[in-house]
């Protein structure tokens, strides 16, 4: 959630600043656009889709999760040279780094979880098992694998809605941002 | 003059759907790239 108002944000920024300029807001055209249906697809049936996500069993899920990060991957560095994709791949290398090395899911400690889900019954969740239907799985920070990658960080407690989110979604954010504000640029800017 | 104005319809109606279409494989880059967060429900 916290990616897609990164691409409200950038989309708003851009406009507004092609706007002022009285200048065209151009896309570009990106390389193997397949790749990201391809990529989004079992996602869609692992995490999104009650039917299907309640029924994959947690290996198989952590298996095509992986799958789909490695064509994300493959989809960044088809494009790490248009404006904006090298933080948004360098962010989603991390983040597929710290997923790799944890099992195939994104470590969040108990105390993130207790902060998150302050309400929910303590047998809920358990340390050392995938969180719900989502992408992560509870670990101590002592038996994480690169710590300080994983889900760490959570949006200021008077917002409404809680969110757990890692330095690497922090980096693929300003990647975003900066990619929806170049394209109200300058020609020389998106090329 | 009716195909110049055509040809500037056209051009708009075609940068309007690249921008969809740019807008709308970044927003599943992005979903995909983020997969669910925890959040407020477990497996919600």
């Amino acid at each position: 959630m916290v990616l897609v108002v990164a691409v409200l944000v950038g989309l708003a920024a851009g406009l507004c600043r092609a706007r002022l300029r009285k200048r065209e807001y151009r896309v570009y055209d990106l390389k193997a656009t397949t790749l990201v249906l391809l990529a989004f697809i079992p996602q869609f049936f692992i995490f999104f889709l009650p039917s299907t996500r309640a029924r994959i069993p947690d290996t198989t899920a952590s298996i095509l999760f992986i799958g789909s990060l490695i064509v994300l991957i493959v989809f960044s560095l088809f494009n790490i040279r248009k404006p904006g994709f090298w933080p948004i791949t360098g962010g989603f290398l991390l983040n597929a780094l710290v997923i790799l090395l944890n099992g195939g899911w994104m470590p969040i400690s108990p105390a993130m979880v207790q902060r998150l889900l302050p309400d929910t019954a303590a047998n809920a969740w358990r340390v050392g098992e995938r969180l719900g239907f989502s992408k992560d799985i509870v670990l101590l920070p002592e038996n994480t694998r690169l710590w300080f990658l994983s889900d760490r960080f959570s949006l200021p407690g008077w917002l409404n809605y809680q969110v757990a989110f890692s330095p690497g979604d922090i980096i693929i954010c300003a990647g975003i941002i900066w990619l929806l504000w170049s394209l109200g640029g300058p020609m020389s800017e998106t090329q | 003059m009716f195909n110049k104005s055509k040809e500037s319809l056209m051009k708009t109606l075609s940068s309007k759907a690249r921008l969809a279409f740019f807008m709308l494989v970044l927003v599943l880059f992005t979903l995909a790239a983020g997969a669910p967060f925890a959040t407020g429900t477990v497996g919600g």
